[in-house]
């Protein structure tokens, strides 16, 4: 396969230019620990931070209409005589709230502090309309925008019912529970995605509210297990509720965290000078003359290119992906899911950067041409991609680069999966179409003509 | 009826900036044999090289091989030449094994075969012991064998070669010289550039003299050294500041002299018999006020048929 000769041809040259492979690896190292030394520490865990909520939580559950299963038994080991209605407003909203939504607010959120020095987490303001928090959020009046939905009490009653049932079956009791009694539901966190701001208000939220469900869900099947004659047989003493405390621990997310995505797209960006200087060498020592004289077609030339630069910008990925990892980034979702998107959107940004080469290297004669230009085209398009900080240029969404460092940022801050694929297709689209253009550019300029 | 591998028809080459470095070349290269193009820098050798085998496009005019018309990325071309380029083409960081080995399967040379190819070039180039060396850590005329084995090693029928040999020591140039007579025998047509008489002389059955982009005369070198005239040829050097040009004229009245003109600084003379009309030369300089320097004696050569036709020396180029 002439493909693969070029490829593997390619990543010998590559791989014996010992500067060239320094400069390729040390560079972004350099880069990365630059920014943990510079942002590493995060600003001073002090800030209070303005949060709007939208509580449109009715209250309503479930239990309105018909007694949990458990319920007789609960009450039966208590000595209680609660109707369902009656167990949610005394035990699971302490009393002190009408509805879940209402507890989060108050119980929750308004008495969040650091643990350091007290310092409130949030000043919490209500609005009416989701319209008018979205205004004040985009306006920076406020970091960001919570939006609890109606039935969030009645998903709160589902959490607690498969606890519960979950702790009854942990005593091999069998009952009866259909998952479809539950309601599901989502918090919404509205704000602008690449703000700091809002990363930071938005992790400490969503850690309260992890913090908040895992405790409650510790409690509820402390509560239950024990009236069990035999007690909690695999849960033990008070402990329980605190068990998946640490899931939501906010004060280790750091400016860092927040600038590595986009360090990674930028260091891969920097693909496209490399591809840029090896081709004109090529062009420049005429040995892409000799190519052309061969049995080589323009798709082994272009493909070859293609597979070397993946396969350094792989190696060079698993070498920051190590750093990044070494320098102590936090992601928000699990190591394995986490680095195989890390890894999926780093091929597409890859992708678009040799394209970007190609293009560039259509229209340069040698390597010095090419490492200026090739840095002059990078480096402002690396920030117009919002690599360091979030720009505000409509035109640049379309570039692949951005639709990766967005894909990058949701994965690694916030390991939502649902926009981090969404942004992923359309970079892959963006740099597919990229790709495109640069082989039929280049092939005019440098392998026709 | 001749076989003829390679024609070319009216070739035309106007450099973007109007330069016309190839103005209309037709020549039919017989298959087999060793075609040579000898002219001064700039004569325009590369130029109708790389037009012959696609990589520039001719302004007007086509190349045939076969019968069939070159288009760049044409078949035709890859399947049937080779070129060894005047400068060396190599891909620095790679050994010369692995340059020969790209080249053999971009080719598509059956692995056992490339291999078996790559040995023995490298062999026959006395390139052996340097064959896991990287290209850039060879030395110049190393390179310019790596480079000419990188022509061959698909076995073209038809190798073109743009100017093999600058950069060789004399022993090197030989061996190269012969391993290049040699190649016919195996059944390839060569087309040689060199603005090198002797290498054109030696090596090819047919020379093509071009100047300035047009082509003066083709011929085997035998018949166009016989065409410029019978005798031999003396060079005489005089010291600074005789007027050649007057002695060239004087020289001429007399009636043994066949020809007498100027080139590159030196008196040119011919007359039959030269070795014994030596004395009487001296004697006529003598007469004259003048004094010889330095005298060189010497058969017809390229160079010859090259001033002859243009009046200048193919070393003004230089
Ligand atoms: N790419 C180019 N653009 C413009 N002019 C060119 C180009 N290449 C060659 N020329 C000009 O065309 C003329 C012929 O050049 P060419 O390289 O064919 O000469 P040559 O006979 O091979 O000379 P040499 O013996 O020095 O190799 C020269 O005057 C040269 O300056
Ligand atoms: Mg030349």
């Amino acid at each position: 396969m002439k493909v693969i000769v070029l490829a593997i041809k390619g990543i010998k040259e590559s791989f014996r230019d010992i500067k060239n492979i320094a400069f390729l690896l040390a560079f972004p190292l350099m880069f990365l620990v630059l920014f943990r030394v510079a942002f590493g520490f995060g600003p001073e865990a002090t800030n209070t931070y303005d949060i709007l909520v939208l509580d449109q939580d009715d209250g309503e559950g479930p239990w309105d209409q018909t007694d949990p299963q458990w319920l007789p038994l609960y009450n039966a080991a208590m000595g209680t005589n609660f109707t369902g209605p009656e167990f949610f407003h005394a035990v699971i909203l302490e009393g002190k709230t009408d509805t879940a939504g209402q507890y989060f607010v108050d119980e929750i959120l308004s008495t969040a502090i650091y643990e350091d020095n007290e310092t409130k987490m949030f000043n919490i303001k209500m609005v009416s309309s989701r319209a008018e928090g979205e205004d004040m959020v985009s306006k920076g009046d406020a970091a960001l925008l919570v939006v609890i939905p109606a039935n969030y009490s009645s998903a709160i009653q589902g959490v607690v019912d498969q606890a519960i049932v979950d702790e009854v079956r942990a005593h091999s009791i069998s009952v009866n529970a259909s998952s479809d009694q539950y309601a599901h539901t989502k918090l919404e966190l509205t704000g602008e995605l690449g703000n700091f701001d809002f990363s930071f208000a938005s992790s400490m939220v969503s850690g309260q509210l992890m913090q908040y469900l895992a405790i409650l869900e510790g409690t509820v099947r402390y509560a239950v297990g024990s009236t069990f004659p035999d007690g909690p047989a695999t849960l033990e003493g008070g402990s329980v509720g605190l068990v998946f405390v640490s899931i939501g621990e906010t004060d280790e997310f750091t400016l860092f965290d927040w600038q590595a995505p986009g360090m990674i797209i930028f260091a891969l960006m920097m693909t496209a000078i490399y591809v840029t200087a090896t081709l004109a060498t090529e062009v420049k020592n005429k040995t892409l003359q000799r190519l052309r004289l061969t049995k080589m077609t323009s798709f082994d030339m272009m493909g070859g290119t293609t597979l070397r630069w993946l396969f350094i910008g792989t190696f060079q990925l698993i070498i920051m992906i190590v750093v990044i990892w070494a320098l102590g980034v936090n992601f928000a979702g699990e190591f394995g899911p986490t680095f195989g998107a890390i890894f999926l959107i780093s091929l597409v940004a890859i992708l678009a950067s040799i394209s970007l080469g190609l293009i560039i290297s259509a229209f340069v004669d040698d390597p010095e041409q090419a490492g200026n230009i090739g840095t002059a085209i990078v480096i402002p398009m690396s920030f117009l991609t919002g690599a360091f900080f979030p720009m505000d240029v409509p035109a640049a969404q379309l570039l692949p680069w951005t639709q990766a460092s967005l894909a990058m940022k949701q994965v690694m801050l916030y390991a939502d999966w649902e926009a981090a694929t969404t942004h992923t297709m359309y970079a892959l689209v963006a740099a597919v179409i990229v790709f495109i253009i640069g082989v039929i550019i280049f092939q005019r300029k440098r392998l026709r003509a | 009826m001749v076989d003829h591998v390679i024609e070319t028809e009216h070739l035309k080459m106007i450099y973007p900036g109007g330069l016309e470095a190839v103005k209309d070349l037709s020549i039919k290269v017989r298959r087999g044999e060793v075609f040579g193009f000898l002219g001064p820098n700039g004569a325009g050798k590369t130029t109708a090289l790389n037009m012959m085998v696609g990589l520039l496009k001719p302004t007007k005019g086509r190349t045939l091989i076969d019968g069939e018309e070159v288009k760049p990325w044409s078949r035709t071309v890859k399947e049937k030449i080779g070129i060894v380029p005047q400068e060396t083409i190599l891909w620095e960081n790679l050994t010369c094994t692995e340059n020969l080995m790209l080249l053999a399967n971009l080719y598509e040379v059956p692995k056992e075969e490339g291999q078996a190819r790559t040995a023995r070039l490298l062999e026959e180039l006395q390139l052996a012991d340097k064959a896991d060396a990287r290209a850039k850590a060879l030395s110049g005329g190393m390179k310019r064998r790596l480079n000419l084995a990188m022509g061959l090693v698909n076995e073209p029928d038809v190798i073109l070669l743009d100017e093999p040999s600058p950069g060789l020591d004399p022993q090197t140039r030989r061996v190269l010289w012969e391993y290049i007579a040699d190649l016919p025998k195996k059944g390839h047509t060569l087309i040689l550039t060199t603005h090198d008489m002797d290498e054109a002389d030696y090596l090819s059955d047919r020379v093509a003299i071009i100047d300035n982009g047009e082509l003066l005369v083709l011929d085997e070198p035998r018949k166009l050294k016989a065409s410029v005239g019978e005798g031999d040829v003396l060079e005489l050097a005089f010291d600074e500041g005789a007027d050649l040009q007057k002695a060239a004229e004087d020289f001429t009245s007399l009636g043994y002299i066949i020809s007498a003109n100027v080139t590159a600084g030196r008196v040119v003379i011919r007359t039959k018999d030269a070795m014994s009309r030596l004395p009487e030369v001296f004697e006529f300089v003598k007469e004259h006020d003048s004094e010889i320097r330095d005298v060189r004696y010497r058969g017809n050569t390229l160079e010859d048929v090259f001033i002859d036709l243009t009046g200048r020396a193919l070393r003004d180029g230089d």
